[in-house]
């Protein structure tokens, strides 16, 4: 392609265009750089975070999240105009340099773009552009008409002026570019394609002398080129700072779901730390606070919230960037108001950017950072928030403390006692394992199992499948203790440890290898926390181990069950642990049963309102699992089965509030469906 | 938002510092089962579990409040036990106490209060204190006799059931409201020092933080025994009044639970709660002439399936 405009060879009040590139560019990226060290330097003051180990996986997940967006159709048409925009903007960065090129130095062409490659490129990035163009519209129609309430920012500044000036100028880098192109093409620039943009807006030329073409071809580069400046100084500013960040937070994201931080990373001793939990901005991790400059007010996370969806206070997204704004404020790139008027650097985040209702509200159901595009983390800050709470202030729901105090004297949050872990096996003869018993399976009962009247026939009745499949096993007995998962997530660290020592302790002396449990939280502590501990065992959730049983023939299931079953996946088994098919499996196996699932279900799957200590805390206003009973009413089934304790009981419990359902609606743990069909 | 200080209140802040001990004691509390060990008459230890007594918990959470409301004094817990005692000191250092002593003795079970307030009085006289405080009573014996033995032994005045303590800004005097039966209330006044022993309405013991926790790891505990005390005591010696010859559980009786209906709101639960679940039996005054009466009674005794 000729240039007929050489913008670096036009003068301005004597100053040749080439030298108002350098510096535009030069002040620009000096601008840019000096925000990103700013921004750096907060980053930096804050506490480490292991983020460089599997690499692989990162490449991995880097490409199908980061470059393919793998969940952004999650919201499918607003997913794809994103990806439209998205990779729009990877193909036009190239234009971008080239355009700076040009204005540097007459007749400028990046390397393998002369000839063909750079005839191809045009009539890519031509089309791109109007797509580009097209997505941006639509997304500001969309912004602007029907108003997603998910954007909803309600205790903070609204940022809805941002998402329109980011489009806005999006839009207006398109529109320069093409007129750019259009006016040119005129001049005599011609391409070897048919250039749909370019070609069309050129027929609105038509007519125009050279001299006004010319003018309005170097109005449109120079306008296009500084507006890219400004675009680029303006993105680490607010929520476009994912356009750079999200990349690396994709890649740096957390990998073992499932399990907490500890308050520490590279301090195992919790003993040596003089202050848990955070309180401030910098005692999160550097990589949290990489996720405050990422997130991108998509309010997917708030979307899918059961606490939010219900109505508590809290909203994950509103969280991000509460602390964000503060965080912003606190640490000004210039600070033009001077010291005095600057906020507090050292404000105590909670009590007053984050309330303590808030931080208590999470259920840990883990479906923000599912939802998440950008791999946004909020069970880890909740944890360390409430980490603070419990341990440094100790200050937490009132309800809380019998719990607290039940686990440190009974080794359960039942407050029963060791002396009555067994009663629940009642005369099922069920063997202990001891330091000499050669038993190589642990049926771990867990806390439900062993103290809560429901939860203990779901133990009996995988007790009597087992036996019946003449699998050998043994229980711990007296020995057993709380596995510690609430006392984690509720931030209570130290009694966590505790728990966990002892019970690594025992374990290790009776040389268990390989784990059974019944409830998915004992699982997750074991198989996702424990090995931070020292505790490597291999853990098996009962649902997989007789899906196993019944695949392998050892457990023979000769009734059929002519009912309509919908399956309630728990947080704990399927989004920390990936673990959806197994129950699903069991149905099938099953002659009869009529499966129909739940309109949130798999990794959408809706919290039954339990998880991260809420069990044991007041619930006001509306109920987690009464909405989730509603869901359930939804499809009809029969029977609504789980594979978790304190799923069941609270589905259980959501049923009785029902009236209309109460019962007719049963809910079962998958093991009594199995019993059943024996 | 910092727990309510809501006891202990304090008319001036005042330059006043105290020394408060406070006496604790380790108890096994037991849950809902146990067996008797047939040689000892004792509850079989497996399944035991040890806590501070609650009462002396509250004491300790007294005596840290004042501390603390202060700015000043000391708080110096004792305790009479085996070695496993010290977790219970352990704790109530993480609440606060700066100091610990231990009377070192394995056999404590065996020892009747009048041997255990010897030795608490003891050691006791040997330190500087403006008040002694104690729980009520033990939960596991009940016996709630060692602070007026102690009381006795130092010639000091003696309030028991303290729900409320109120010090005067200018000498050492306190107004001390105590309990009587069935929530009623009497206001005393006592000069210090003075021997405490305190009702659960008192206060809320506080959860102690980590930091807490840490720091009560490497306060020092000062150890003694009865022998070092001089009171050259082993089983069977005169010096045990009284002696545990049998024990007996009670009989399960099937409980009776008051259970809110978990969708009533908040305020009507705790009507609930606090009416001790009394329902409006509800009666319904049956009119007619005598014989339509009669019908409506038979009709209820049917439909009641009474008849
Ligand atoms: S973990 Fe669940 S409850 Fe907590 S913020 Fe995320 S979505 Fe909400
Ligand atoms: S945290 Fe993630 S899902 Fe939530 S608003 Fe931010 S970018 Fe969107």
């Amino acid at each position: 392609m000729h240039h007929k405009v050489q913008p670096a060879l036009e003068h301005y009040l004597g100053i040749p265009g080439s030298f108002i590139t350098l510096f535009i560019l030069i002040v620009g990226l000096a601008l840019f750089f000096y925000i990103i060290y700013k921004r750096y330097l907060l980053l930096k003051s804050a506490n480490p975070d292991p983020r460089f180990d599997s690499l692989w996986r990162r490449f991995y997940d880097l490409i199908i999240y980061g470059i393919f967006q793998k969940r952004q159709p999650r919201y499918l048409w607003i997913g794809i105009l994103h990806i439209m925009i998205f990779w729009g903007f990877v193909v036009l960065i190239l234009r971008s340099i080239a355009l700076y090129g040009l204005g540097l130095k007459a007749e400028f062409i990046l390397p393998f773009m002369g000839g063909s490659p750079g005839e191809f490129y045009h009539l890519f990035k031509d089309i791109l552009e109007i797509i580009v163009l097209f997505a941006c519209i639509a997304a500001i129609l969309r912004r602007a008409i029907s108003r997603p309430a998910r954007y909803e920012f309600k205790h903070g500044k609204a940022h809805k002026f941002h998402a329109y000036l980011v489009l806005g100028l999006i839009s207006f880098l398109m529109v320069t570019d093409i007129a750019m192109d259009g006016s040119g093409t005129l001049l005599g620039e011609k391409s070897d394609y048919w250039l749909p943009a370019a070609n069309s807006v050129s027929y609105l030329f038509n007519g125009l002398g050279p001299d006004t073409l010319k003018t309005i071809y170097l109005w449109n580069y120079w306008l296009h080129i500084l507006t890219l400046m400004v675009f680029l100084n303006y993105l680490p500013l607010g929520k476009h700072f994912h356009i750079i960040t999200g990349i690396f937070n994709v890649f740096l994201s957390k990998l073992k779901k499932g399990s907490i931080k500890p308050p520490r990373w590279g301090v195992e001793n919790i003993e040596e730390l003089d202050s848990l939990g955070v309180d401030k901005v910098e005692d999160f991790t550097w990589k949290h606070i990489l996720d405050f400059y990422t997130c991108t007010e998509c309010g997917r996370c708030t979307d899918n919230c059961p606490a939010n969806i219900v109505g508590r206070p809290l909203s994950p997204m509103e969280v991000t960037l509460k602390i964000r704004d503060y965080a912003y404020e606190s640490n000004p790139i210039f600070n033009l108001k001077g010291k005095a008027d600057s906020p507090d650097q050292n404000l105590h985040l909670i009590g007053n950017v984050i309330t303590p209702d808030e931080i208590w509200s999470c259920t840990t159901c883990g479906a923000c950072e599912e939802e998440c595009p950008v791999f946004i983390e909020y069970i880890d800050k909740m944890v360390e928030m409430r980490r603070h709470l419990v341990l440094m202030e100790s200050r937490f729901p009132p309800e809380i403390e019998k719990i607290f105090r039940n686990m440190e004297v009974y080794d359960d949050p039942w407050g029963m006692g060791r002396a009555l872990r067994t009663d629940w096996a009642g005369d099922l003869k069920i063997k202990t394992i001891t330091e000499d018993s050669d038993i190589d399976l642990l049926y771990w009962v867990g806390c439900a199992g062993a103290f809560d009247d429901r939860c203990k026939e779901v133990a009996a009745s995988l007790v009597r499948v087992l036996q019946e499949s003449g699998v050998t096993f043994g229980i711990l007995g007296k020995e057993e203790r709380c596995c510690g998962d609430f006392a984690r997530r509720t931030g209570n660290e130290y009694l966590f440890q505790v728990l966990v020592r002892k019970n690594i302790e025992i374990l290790k002396k009776c040389k268990v290898k390989k784990i059974l449990t019944s409830c998915p939280h004992c699982y997750n502590t074991f198989k996702n926390e424990y090995p931070q501990f020292g505790g490597e065992f291999e853990v098996i959730h009962h649902s997989e181990y007789i899906a196993e049983l019944i695949k392998e023939g050892n457990l023979k299931l000769s009734k059929e069950l002519d009912k309509t079953i919908s399956y309630h996946d728990p947080c704990y088994l399927g989004r920390h642990n990936g673990l959806y098919e197994a129950p699903r499996e069991i149905l099938k196996l099953i002659t009869g049963i009529k499966t129909i699932e739940l309109e949130r279900s798999r990794d959408r799957s809706f919290c039954c309102g339990a998880g991260g200590g809420r069990y044991w805390m007041e619930e006001y206003g509306k109920r987690i699992n009464e909405t989730r009973i509603d869901e359930v009413i939804e499809v009809k089934p029969d029977i609504i089965t789980t594979a978790c304790p304190y799923c069941l009981i609270m589905l259980e419990e959501g049923i009785k509030a029902k009236e209309e359902v109460s019962g007719e609606l049963k809910a079962l743990d998958i093991i009594e469906i199995v019993e059943g069909t024996i | 938002m910092k727990r309510n200080a809501a006891v202990g209140l304090f008319t001036k802040p005042s330059n006043l510092k105290m020394n408060i001990i406070v006496c604790i004691k380790q108890v096994t509390h037991i849950y809902v089962q146990w067996g008797i060990d047939p040689e000892t008459n004792t509850i079989d230890p497996e399944g035991l579990v040890y806590i501070v007594n609650p009462y002396d918990e509250i004491a300790v959470e007294e005596a840290i409040r004042i501390k603390e409301k202060l700015n000043g004094g000391e708080v110096t817990l004792i305790t009479l036990g085996p070695s496993r005692a010290e977790m219970a000191l352990r704790l109530c250092m993480a609440m606060g106490a700066d100091k610990a002593i231990h009377i070192f003795e394995e056999a404590f079970e065996d020892l009747d209060p009048w041997v255990t307030s010897l030795a608490l009085s003891k050691v006791i006289s040997d330190l500087e204190y403006d008040l002694i405080l104690f729980g009520k009573q033990a939960i596991d014996d009940g016996m709630g006799q060692v602070g007026a033995y102690v009381a006795e032994s130092l010639s000091l005045p003696i309030v028991s059931a303290v729900t409320k303590l109120d010090f005067s800004p200018a000498g050492k005097k306190t107004t001390v409201q105590r309990a009587l039966e069935k929530g009623d209330r009497e206001v005393v006044k006592c000069p210090l020092p003075a021997v405490f022993t305190v009702e659960r309405s008192l206060n809320k013991p506080r959860y102690p933080t980590f930091p807490a926790r840490k720091a009560a790891l490497t306060k020092v505990i000062q150890r003694t025994s009865l022998k070092s005390l001089g009171l050259s005591w082993d089983k069977g010696l005169e010096g045990t009044m009284i002696k545990l010859i049998g024990f007996s559980p009670p009989k399960l009786r099937p409980k009776k639970i008051l259970v809110p209906d978990s969708n009533l709101p908040v305020h009507e639960r705790l009507d609930f709660i606090m009416s001790g679940g009394i329902v409006d039996k509800g009666s319904e005054l049956l009119e007619g002439d005598p014989k339509e009466i009669a019908s409506k009674v038979v009709d209820l005794l049917v439909q009641q399936k009474i008849v």
